[in-house]
This record gives structure tokens, sequence and C-alpha cells, in this order.
């Protein structure tokens, strides 16, 4: 017989585990690692005893330090050439666009906090509401951050990619 | 979906679709619950991507330090990688990009006051230690956090004396520390996991590294007293960080009226202020870096006026958010400005070519608030200003990042609400317009007008 909080537990699990894989894996190269440390996160999570099971905003924000962990306990200098050239050749094989390519190259250019904000914003695809959980901030502090990270990928991109419009 | 967005999502790497591991007992899954912190331990401890996160640790002086030392010094040796490969690594790293030419000095300041300056002045002289060569090709770093020793990127020696090296780093970001190695079979060596590994440089002082103010100058006793808390022997400190920068005269210039003109040191900002107003280094927001930030205050040290000016990335920034009807607004003054000027997005029906503005928001207390400075952003249209006032201009240039010279940066409902200070309340609009005849407000707005910047 399952406690209450196991139960929600379980539906956070069902509800978030996608997105907490989804969000290391677009960060790191290994999948099977990816996965690892996803259920690291919910490892945590259980073992945290929150009174309040967690939302996606701190789940992502734990994956984000097992993640800088993950490079850290590694060879990260190999490991991220690798992973660069991961990428490079998986960009060659599914045609992807320069388009595509140049948004890389501006996203490499960024800050880290500006990078990582517009990735939780439209690859996470996090609400503002978990933006700010996952930040640590309120509302409306996560959207000044959204902002300005727009404004720095806007001074980053080439002129002609903000203009040129798709569909 | 706007440009950016489009542009974002388009570039999203694909990713296989992720397992469904199906959990049934968490409890014989991960054991028992509140039993096994360890992990949430370790993780606890290099939580500080953003440091008031969910986790909000205390996190150790020397192992922040090596985490950031560590994760620069991969990051540094990728930069070729970065330039020709795709997307990016983990949000804890930093940028994937070749660190800058070596400036002359470590600092990054494009203006600060001249009453600040922030160069060392080290003896001349430096002497060797034996053999050993006192370069940055002879640093190695060990407890980085990355596996044994690591070459120390882009540093700039100081310089060398009994046994130790003084250099600074070169990155973007890291110029408010020093950092020192011990000669050890040849080489010197940096053991960041060691409390000598670094002070704070001349021109910061703060509690912590992750907590202090840049743009200031401390004295040659405040910087020994630093080598001493440290470990680092007091007497070398000449040879391996130099003398407290020298202070050179004040950047004003009398005019003929009782007003001077102040100029950045570069001399490409300069503006016209009262002689009895004093131009000061202004505070910095935790994320402020480089850039010139000034405060001007009256002959009661009340500050009429702060300056931002070529800082990168300010995070404490508001920027428009939020909707819905807004608050009621009112231009009560305001004059075009020759100043230099990007807008972020030419389309927004609120930008506007950069002007001194004097605005007032009745925020439905009752109360008046109000804000003079420039701007480049509207309020808003018929009177309705459906975010927030901001006081700053887009641009100048291709870095489109925005300054600022105003009473407030922002009026109205802000989180964090300290980015409204210098907001003026009045008890009713016909206050506010009164305030336009006093001699503060005609000083200050002669101030600002006045200024002109060469990007």
């Amino acid at each position: 017989m399952l406690a209450t909080r196991e139960h929600q537990f379980i539906a956070m699990h069902t509800e978030h585990f996608g997105r907490v894989y989804r969000y290391i894996a677009y960060r790191i190269s290994d999948a099977q690692r990816a996965e690892e440390l996803a259920s690291d996160v919910f490892r945590i999570a259980w073992e945290k005893q929150n009174p309040d099971v967690p939302g996606i905003g701190w789940l992502i924000a734990t994956a984000r330090n097992l993640v800088g962990n993950e490079y850290r306990g590694r060879q990260r200098e190999r490991s991220l050439t690798e992973r660069l050239a991961d990428q490079a050749r998986a960009a060659a094989q599914t045609h992807r666009s320069p388009e595509a390519a140049a948004v890389a190259d501006v996203l490499s250019r960024l800050n880290d906090k500006d990078r990582e904000v517009l990735m939780l914003s439209y690859w996470d695809e996090l609400t503002t509401a978990e933006l700010a959980a996952s930040l640590g901030c309120s509302v409306s502090a996560a959207g000044v951050r959204l902002h300005r990270a727009r404004k720095a990928f806007a001074s980053a991109v080439p002129s002609h990619l903000m203009s040129e419009r798709q569909g | 979906m706007d440009r950016i967005e489009q542009l974002m999502r388009d570039a999203k790497p694909v990713v296989a679709e992720p397992p469904r591991p199906a959990l049934t007992d968490p409890q014989a899954v991960f054991g028992r619950a509140g039993t096994a912190p360890m992990l949430s331990e370790e993780v606890r401890t290099f939580s500080d991507d953003y440091a008031d996160g969910p986790l909000d640790p205390p996190i150790d002086l020397h192992r922040a330090s090596k985490r950031r030392w560590g994760l620069r010094a991969a990051v540094v040796g990728l930069a070729a990688a970065a330039a020709a490969a795709a997307v990016v690594v983990a949000g804890n790293l930093g940028s994937l990009v070749p660190a800058p030419a070596p400036p002359a000095v470590s600092s990054t300041a494009t203006g600060q006051p001249t009453d600040a300056t922030s160069t060392p002045t080290p003896s001349p002289g430096f002497p060797t230690t034996g053999s050993a060569e006192c370069s940055s090709s002879n640093i190695s770093t060990i407890n980085s956090g990355a596996p044994g020793e690591l070459p120390a990127p882009q540093s700039d020696v100081i310089g060398c004396a009994g046994g130790w090296m003084g250099y600074s780093r070169l990155e973007p970001g890291w110029d408010g520390e020093y950092y020192f190695a011990k000669l050890q079979n040849g080489r010197f060596v940096t053991d960041l996991s060691a409390k000598w590994s670094r002070v704070m440089s001349w021109n910061c002082r703060g509690v912590s590294f992750d907590v202090g103010t840049c743009g200031v100058v401390v004295t040659n006793q405040e910087m020994d007293e630093r080598f001493a808390a440290a470990g680092i022997p007091v007497e070398l400190r000449p040879q391996l960080v130099g003398d407290q920068p020298a202070t050179q005269p004040g950047p004003t210039a009398s005019v003929a009226d009782g007003w001077k003109v102040y100029a950045s040191a570069d001399g490409k900002l300069s503006f016209s202020h009262p002689e009895s107003w004093r131009v000061v280094p202004g505070e910095r927001g935790p994320g402020d870096s480089g850039g010139l930030i000034l405060a001007i205050e009256d002959e009661g040290k009340k500050i009429v006026a702060r300056l931002a000016y070529g800082t990168v990335q300010n995070q404490g920034r508001p920027g428009p958010g939020g909707s819905g009807p807004g608050l009621a607004y009112t231009v009560l003054d305001y004059v075009e400005v020759p100043l230099p000027y990007q807008p972020f997005d030419a389309t927004s029906p609120l930008a506007v070519s950069p002007r001194f503005a004097y605005r007032a928001l009745e925020n439905g207390d009752g109360k008046v608030l109000a804000s003079y400075g420039l701007t480049s952003t509207l309020a808003g249209s018929e009177g309705r200003a459906p975010y927030q006032v901001i006081n700053e201009i887009d641009g100048p240039g291709s870095g489109f990042d925005p300054y600022m010279f105003a009473s407030a940066f922002v009026i109205g409902q802000v989180d964090p609400p300290e980015m409204t200070r210098g907001t003026l309340t009045f008890g009713t609009m016909d206050e506010a317009i009164a305030y336009m005849q006093t001699a503060e407000y005609k000083n200050a707005k002669r101030m600002i007008t006045s200024l002109r910047i060469t990007p």
C-alpha cells in the first residue's frame, strides 16, 4: 500500500521525467548517461522529503547542477570536444540548415546565463513561472532575464537572419 | 512566434525520445526517503549558476573557486572547436569563445572615474625566482576540480619573488582577483584548494569573491592585510601585485558659470555638472561587468542621478514584462538629445529617438511616482503604461548594451524593487509638476542633457 506522498511522487515522475531527460540530453552527448542523470534528479527529489512535491522548475535546477557536476567529474576537455564533434557530424547528417548552424554559433558566443535562459525557454519550453522556479527568482525577474537574453541574442545574430521569415 | 523564438526552436537539437521507466514504488527504487543525502549534498555544493536558486547553498569559497577555475580552464581549450561546431554545453559552463587579447592592465573598465583607477603600480625590476621562468607559460594549477594539472589559461603575470608568483586572469569577469602560485620543481603551481591561491584585486572590496564591489581602490595597508590573511608573505606584496594604484587628478574641469565638465578616462563620455556636485563611483550590481558606473551627488550627498555606460549584461535590470491595462502616465517634460542609439527593435511602437524625459505614473493609491532621465522607450500609448517606465537608451553599437543616465532606472512595480531606487514620490500630480521649477530639477536636466558620447 503506497502512501499519499508516494502516489504524488509517481505522478510527478510520470509527468516530468521526459522533460528532465530532454533537458539533460540537450546538454550532454551520452543518452544513457542522460537517462541516469535524469533518474538521479528524481532520486534527489525523493530523498529531500520536501513537504511539497517539487515542480518542474526545481527539477530543472537540480538537473542543471547535476550536469555541471557531470562535466566536473569527467575529462571535460575531451568529452566536450567529442560532444561538439558529435554535433557537427549530426548537423551534417541531418542536413540542418545553415541558419541553425548560425544560431548555434550565436549561442556559443553568449554568456552562460543568457544562453541557459534562452535554452530553458525555447528548447525546454519552460513557462515564465517555470523559468522563475528553475532560476530561483521571481516571475518578474525571470521575464527580465529572458528579455536581456533576447537582447543579447539579437545583438549577436547576423542581421539577415533576423529579417528572414519562414512559413 | 517571434523571430528569435523561431530561430531558437529551429536550432533545437534532435534527441531521442526519452525512455519511460515505470516507477511504481519510489521507496523500492530510491530507498527510504531522507536516508541517502550524499548526492544531494554534492549537488548543493556545486549549484551556483543562479546562486539564489532553489537549492540555495552557502557555497564554500574555495570549492566555488575550484569549480569556476576548472570550468573556465576547460572552456578555453575548446574555443576553436566551439567556433566551428554547433550548439552549446551545459549552462554551468562559461562562454565558448576565445579569450580576448590581453589588455595592458587587468581592468575591464572603459572609463572609471580617474580618481578610482585600478592599474597596479608594480615595483620596478621584478626579480625572478632562481632559474624558474616568471611567465604565464610556467604556471600550472591543481585542485581545480579537473583531474591532474591544468595550465593556467590567459594569465598576465605581475611579478615573481621569493618563490611566489602573482598574476591576474585575462578572461572577462576575472579582473576582480589576483592569483598566486608557488614554485615547485621549476614550475609555479597554483593550488586552488589553498587559501593563498588568490586575493581580491586593488579595485575590488567585499566580503567574499562573489559578493563584492569593484570600481574602488584599496590602500597598500588593506592589500597587506589581505596578504596576511591569505598566508602570503606580506613583504612580497610590492613584487607580486605592485603598489596601490596612483590616484590621478580629478576628471572635472571648471567652466565659467559654476559648472564643471566630467570626462571619462578614455575621453569618450562627458557631461557637465554643478561645481558643488560630486561624481563618485556608483555601486555595482552583481551582474555588472566592466564599463562605467557613476553616481552624481549633490551638496548633501543625495544621489541626483546615476549613470551606467558600457556595462555588460546587468542581470539586475528590468525589461518590459507583464501585461494588462497598466498605469496612467504623464510626460511632464522632454527634450531630444544627440546621443548614439541603436534600437533593439525598430519596429516596436514604443521605440523612440533618444530623449530626456520627466515622466510620472499614477500608481492607483494616490501617490505619483516620477523619474527624469534619458530614454529611448516610450512609457506606453494613450496615457497608459503597460509596463514599467524605463530610463535607458538602446545601443549605442552592435553590442546593444543599453546605457542610462537618470534619477531612477525604472519606476513602477518592479521586482526586485531596488531597481526603482531614485524614484521621486509626490502626493499629487501638481506637486510633480511644481518640482520642475526647483533648482534640483533644472540642474539635473541640464546635466543629463549635456551628456555626449563618442562610441
